[in-house]
C-alpha cells in the first residue's frame, strides 16, 4: 500500500494526480489516502481525517508514504524511519505561501526523503523511491542545551 | 498574585507540535502553557499543566490575513493580563507571531526570554524571530544555515525532534 497524506488542509492537485496514476494501474500503485478538506474524491480507498495513532499505523504498514511538507508529518516519518516522498504545498497549488519548500528541500538533501516539487513527476518519483535507500542521521537534542542555560 | 518559574508560549498547529517535542526533551515541566485556540489544544488542556489561550492577532479570510485593530487591542490586553498574572521568570517561545506581545509584556515584568525558531525556518528567519531577537536571552535555530541571519545571541544546538 502507498499511503498518501495531506494533513488537515487540502492538497487536491496531489490527490488528483494519485487518482490518475491509480486508475491507470491500481495493482502497481495501490494507494490509500488521507485527503483532508480537499474536494476531489479519488477512486482509491481514503479517509478525510485521521487521529494521530491511526496515522502512525497506516504509515507503519505502508510500503512508502507520500506526504506534504508539514513539520508534524515529517517528524512522524523520521521517527518511524519510513521511506517517503515529500511534496511541499506551494502557492501554485493554492497554498498561502511557500513555507514548506525550504524544509522539504532540506529533508531531501539529508537523504531522509525523496523530494517531488511537481505533481506531474510523481510516478517517476515513486519508482525512484522504491529503488532508493534512505538514511536518517541523528542530531543533538536542542532541549539538553536549553535546559543547561536555563538552570544558570 | 503569584510569580511562576517557567512558561512555554506557542501557537496552534506546527508550532505547538514543535513545543510538545521540545517538552519531551527537557525534564523541567512548564508551570503554564500559553497558546492560541485551535482544535489541537483541547487534548493538551486535559493534561496537568494549565493551558491559557490568547486570541489570534489576525483575522483570516481564507488565505487573506487582515490585522483588525479591535482584535489587536483585545490581544494586547489579554496577553498583558496574562503576563501580569503569571509574571514568569523564564519564557520559552516557539512562535508564531501570536506569541510576540506576551513575550514583550513578560520581559517588561522581568522574564528572561528564550526563543526557538521553528523547524521550517531552514535558511530564512521568521518575522517572530527577528522581533524577539532584541529582547531574548538566547535564540535557538534548528538548522546551522540559519545562524548567520541572526547576531551573536543565536545558537545552534540540534533540534527538537
Amino acid at each position: 500500500m502507498i499511503f498518501v497524506t495531506v494533513s488537515t488542509g487540502h492538497f487536491d492537485p496531489l490527490i488528483e494526480q494519485c487518482d490518475r496514476i491509480y486508475r491507470r494501474d491500481p495493482l502497481k500503485f495501490p494507494f490509500y489516502g488521507q485527503i483532508g478538506s480537499g474536494v476531489h474524491i479519488p477512486k482509491f480507498s481514503h479517509q478525510k481525517m485521521m487521529a494521530p495513532d491511526e496515522l502512525n499505523s497506516y504509515m507503519e504498514r505502508a510500503e512508502l508514504v507520500i506526504s506534504h511538507g508539514g513539520t508534524g508529518m515529517l517528524s512522524r516519518l523520521y521517527r518511524l524511519k519510513k521511506k517517503a516522498i515529500v511534496i511541499p504545498k506551494q502557492i501554485r497549488y493554492g497554498e498561502a505561501n511557500d513555507g514548506q519548500v525550504e524544509l522539504a528541500v532540506k529533508w531531501a538533501e539529508l537523504g531522509m526523503a525523496v523530494l517531488c516539487m511537481d505533481v506531474n513527476e510523481l510516478e517517476q518519483k515513486i519508482e525512484f523511491c522504491r529503488q532508493s535507500a534512505l538514511s536518517f542521521p541523528d542530531f543533538p537534542k536542542l532541549g539538553d542545551s536549553l535546559q543547561k542555560d536555563f538552570s544558570l | 498574585m503569584s510569580s511562576v518559574q517557567f512558561v512555554l508560549v506557542t501557537d496552534r498547529g506546527g508550532h505547538l507540535h514543535n513545543a510538545q517535542m521540545l517538552l519531551e526533551q527537557i525534564s523541567q515541566k512548564p508551570d503554564a502553557i500559553v497558546t492560541t485556540y485551535g482544535p489541537d489544544i483541547d487534548s493538551l488542556a486535559q493534561g496537568q499543566i494549565p493551558v491559557y489561550s490568547v486570541p489570534h492577532l489576525f483575522n483570516w479570510f481564507g488565505k487573506l490575513r487582515i490585522l483588525n485593530p479591535v482584535r489587536l487591542a483585545w490581544h494586547f490586553w489579554t496577553s498583558l493580563l496574562l503576563a501580569w498574572k503569571l509574571r514568569p521568570r523564564r519564557v520559552v517561545s516557539l512562535g508564531a507571531s501570536n506569541v510576540v506581545p506576551f513575550c514583550f509584556w513578560a520581559k517588561l515584568f522581568g522574564a528572561k526570554i528564550y526563543h526557538v525558531e521553528c523547524m521550517n525556518q531552514v535558511k530564512s528567519p521568521s518575522i517572530t524571530g527577528r522581533m524577539l531577537y532584541p529582547i531574548c536571552q538566547e535564540l535557538y535555530v534548528q538548522w546551522e544555515e540559519l545562524l548567520p541571519q541572526f547576531g551573536p545571541k543565536a545558537k545552534y544546538a540540534g533540534w527538537v525532534l
